[in-house]
């Protein structure tokens, strides 16, 4: 029986290199946030790597070529202390046919915590039911982590578990030894409103703005279902037909989906805007994922992509809990209760009846922003699955918004989509007038444009889904140039023309340099990096990029 | 450029009687043959380009594809005979017929299984098209025996043609994710099979007597080579569903030798 071990990384050598030369964003105590990015920092950190994996204290996650950068490739090492792998603890190393070029990370080195447990997962399972209010997802079985506790500071070993309560998919952690529940976050990432074959076919619909698409269906016993055949990634959209309890019971693990409840049509002349819109929206995500980056689907590797759509009933908006009228009438959500993971679409409110803002709600999937959005946290779900509360969450959410505004500037100008009109706002098709975020005025609608205005509550996890738009600003700036309304600095774009350049900056510093944990530090130093990887050192990108950040506050 | 057939009878009929009322006094032994069969091969030179273009349904939306043919010269055996029943003034019926092979070459504007309005081009050749011509052409004709070996001939009058042309009537695409490009793979062609009246006008030259000529009863004296030049020319419309085709263009200059028997 192992006991009580103390920190097994080479903590002296650790702590010279980190505070040397490499230039870090240290916190006061606690994990020690890495950017390297050349000289002979980056050679010390990079021995310290290699010793750490050879030690058993980082192991590889996975390794990605660089769709962008032929010879690059992304390496990705989990932090593990005595074989158990430590919370929001990983690495990503950037290599050149060998070569190491960047590291970024989090790296935790004054463990101490007893790695056995004494509860085995079923227990630390049952003991979290007990505390917990909601149900949890049973087909998720318990990781055994060490957890920093973000308030005190102190390690635990515990059970990673996750599970809905009536505020939303949380992940649940629960002390190996006394069962418990020590933190839990909401794991959910939504699209909050304030309150692809010989069967293959080619049918046509209408979307919920009343535009007409194209839609990629199979035919299966005499009707037209859902099922893009015709990409590589399989892109199915299910239609719950309002049914909210069995929804409900399949994001709980507690019932499966079949294929009688794939959205469907007799004729392939779609007339669900709802569900026409969810399906030909992923499909143009993973367009725009391959197209403008190289990327095949959500995870890469052309997983399925699964959405949701009619959760609940529209006009069942009075006659069902409040979590449910919250999350499947007033929100969009990607959701990693499966393995793939899923997008579930709001249904939005009946006619007539508007939020208290005045706002009316329409179908969530009508907005192709808002598509995209979620499933650009897929994205980041199997990339660098960055820590949904905090900076690392609001970096999140700016991720995802980025995403969206990329891919509808390239489906418009691409000529693929011609009726949607690009803009910088996020969910004004959905949430209408205003939307609910705007990257080019992020104070039109209440939010920070400046990293000195953030919000620093506790409320939406630190403030996610406002803190995002400070990233977001800065990509809008870093495109389109402009004065940042709280610094007054101004910045020189790339240039629309130039757009992608700057969306691949992002993307690549976004999915494949940050590591789970990263502060807008960090995403400052990154985005920098693959900037220079990607256009040169003292590229306009790269200058764009820098100063939109300064202009932001992150510096 | 169509030819309305009524009018190309009407102006054969008014040739021939021109013919017939020029007709003078023929001379001996030339002028004794009254019949006249023989049969021929040579060339049709008749290049000629042609474009259909051909609406098709896909992907929920109208794509085409434009197929440049090009009719190349190719041997036509022609077959018949003349008989002189007035004077100078002869008929004449010769069947001939042509056939050749050719290669289209076809582009296409592909829709997009995603998107409207974003067709792709793809470009291909359709190998083995066929066209068969058989005509029937009677001829008013004029005989002039400019020596006693040699009879010239000058004719014109309808030709009544049966044509069937291998038309591409649908294209075969071969495509796959990202749907950039797509590639054609085959085709599928279907035979128009039309008749037309147009006309032919041209002239003979026969020589005779290639025996010896004191013994003017042998079979050689009644075998004659000809040389004939002939211009044939008629339009037929061919329809393919949801196409917009120029008419086929029929004949051409027909240059042949052959053999002919005198009697």
């Amino acid at each position: 029986m192992r006991t009580f071990a103390p920190a097994t990384v080479g903590a002296t050598m650790l702590a010279l290199v980190l505070f040397q030369a490499v230039p870090t964003l240290q916190e006061p105590s606690g994990p020690v946030q890495l950017a390297a990015t050349g000289g002979f920092e980056i050679r010390q950190l990079d021995g310290l790597v290699d010793r750490m994996r050879r030690n058993g204290d980082l192991r590889a996650v996975r390794t990605e070529n660089d769709p962008l950068l032929p010879g690059r490739s992304h390496e990705r090492l989990a932090q593990y202390h005595l074989g158990v792998r430590i919370f929001g603890a990983d690495i990503s190393r950037q290599t050149d046919r060998g070569i190491t070029i960047s590291i970024f990370g989090t790296l935790h080195t004054e463990i101490s915590v007893n790695t056995t447990p004494t509860l085995d997962a079923d227990e630390a399972l049952a003991a979290v039911e007990e505390q917990f209010d909601g149900h949890m997802v049973s087909e998720i079985r318990p990781d055994l982590m060490v957890l920093r506790h973000p308030t005190t500071g102190v390690y635990h070993l515990a059970y990673r578990t996750r599970g809905w309560s009536s505020d939303g998919l949380m992940s649940c952690f629960v002390d190996a030894h006394t069962g418990a529940l020590l933190w839990e976050y909401n794991n959910l990432m939504t699209q909050d409103a304030v309150l692809p074959c010989a069967d293959c076919t080619v049918g046509q619909g209408l979307g919920v703005q009343g535009d007409r698409k194209k839609i990629s269906a199979r035919r299966t016993a005499g009707t037209f279902r859902a099922q893009d055949g015709l990409r590589p990634s399989s892109i199915v959209t299910y239609d719950m037909r309002g049914n909210w309890s069995r929804t409900w019971d399949f994001v709980n693990g507690l019932t499966t989906i079949f294929d009688s409840d794939l959205a469907a049509d007799s004729d392939n002349n779609w007339q669900d805007g709802a569900n026409v819109d969810a399906h030909t929206g992923a499909g143009w995500t993973y367009d725009y994922l391959y197209h403008r980056f190289g990327r095949r689907g959500l995870n890469g590797n052309n997983g399925r992509i699964l959405s949701i759509v009619h959760p609940v009933s529209r006009f069942d908006l009075y006659n069902v809990p409040p979590v449910i009228q919250r999350l499947f009438h007033l929100n969009a959500f990607f959701c990693d209760c499966i393995p793939e993971g899923l997008v579930v679409y709001g249904e939005g409110l009946p006619p007539g009846i508007r939020l208290t803002t005045g706002q009316s709600v329409t179908f969530f999937s009508g907005g192709f922003d808002i598509v995209v959005h979620e499933l650009a946290h897929g994205v980041t779900h199997f990339s660098s699955q960055l820590i949904s509360r905090n900076e690392s969450g609001a970096l999140n959410e700016a991720f995802s918004d980025i995403v969206a505004v990329g891919a509808e500037f390239f489906m418009a100008n691409s000529g693929r989509h011609p009726v949607e009109k690009p803009d910088y706002l996020i969910g004004e098709d959905v949430v209408k007038p205003g939307g609910l975020r705007n990257l080019a005025n992020p104070s039109a609608l209440g939010d920070p444009d400046h990293y000195s205005v953030r919000f620093t509550g506790d409320e939406d996890r630190g403030g996610v889904h406002t803190n995002a738009l400070i990233a977001g600003h800065a990509f809008y700036l870093a495109i389109e140039g402009g004065t940042n309304r709280t610094s007054s600095l101004s910045v020189t774009g790339v240039g629309a023309a130039n757009r992608a350049k700057i969306e691949q900056v992002f993307f690549r510093a976004f999915t494949q340099l940050l590591p789970a944990d990263a502060t807008f530090l960090t995403a400052r130093i990154a985005t920098i990096q693959s900037a220079r990887d990607l256009f040169g050192a003292g590229s306009a990108a790269e200058q764009a990029v820098t100063a939109a950040w300064t202009a932001v506050g992150v510096e | 450029m169509p030819f309305p057939s009524g009018r190309i009878v009407l102006v054969w009929l008014m040739v021939s009687l021109a013919v017939l009322a020029s007709a003078g006094p023929v001379q001996a032994q030339a002028a004794d043959r009254r019949f006249i069969v023989g049969a021929s091969v040579g060339n049709q030179a008749a290049t000629r380009q042609r474009l259909e273009t051909v609406d098709f349904e896909l992907f929920q939306e109208q794509g085409t594809f434009n197929s440049q043919y090009k009719i190349s010269s190719d041997w036509i055996f022609d077959g018949g005979g003349s008989m002189r029943f007035w004077r100078r003034a002869g008929l004449g019926v010769f069947v001939s017929t042509f056939r050749t092979t050719s290669t289209a070459t076809t582009e296409a504007q592909v829709p997009h299984p995603h998107f409207f309005g974003l067709p792709r081009v793809a470009s291909g050749t359709a190998s083995s098209l066929k066209r068969r011509e058989l005509a029937v052409h009677v001829q008013g004709q004029y005989w002039l025996p400019v020596r006693n070996w040699l009879l010239l001939t000058g004719f014109y009058g309808p030709t009544f043609f049966r044509v069937k042309q291998d038309q591409v009537a649908g294209i075969q695409t071969a495509e796959e994710f990202p749907f950039e490009q797509v590639v054609m793979v085959g085709h599928s062609a279907v035979t128009a099979s039309k008749t037309a009246i147009g006309y032919n006008i041209g002239f003979e030259a026969t020589f005779f007597n290639l025996g010896d000529a004191s013994e003017p009863d042998t079979i050689l004296d009644r075998l004659g080579l000809a040389f004939q030049l002939r211009y044939s020319r008629g339009t037929s419309p061919v329809q393919l569903k949801g196409s917009d085709q120029p008419a086929l263009e029929l004949g051409g200059l027909h240059v042949m030798g052959g053999i002919r028997v005198g009697f």
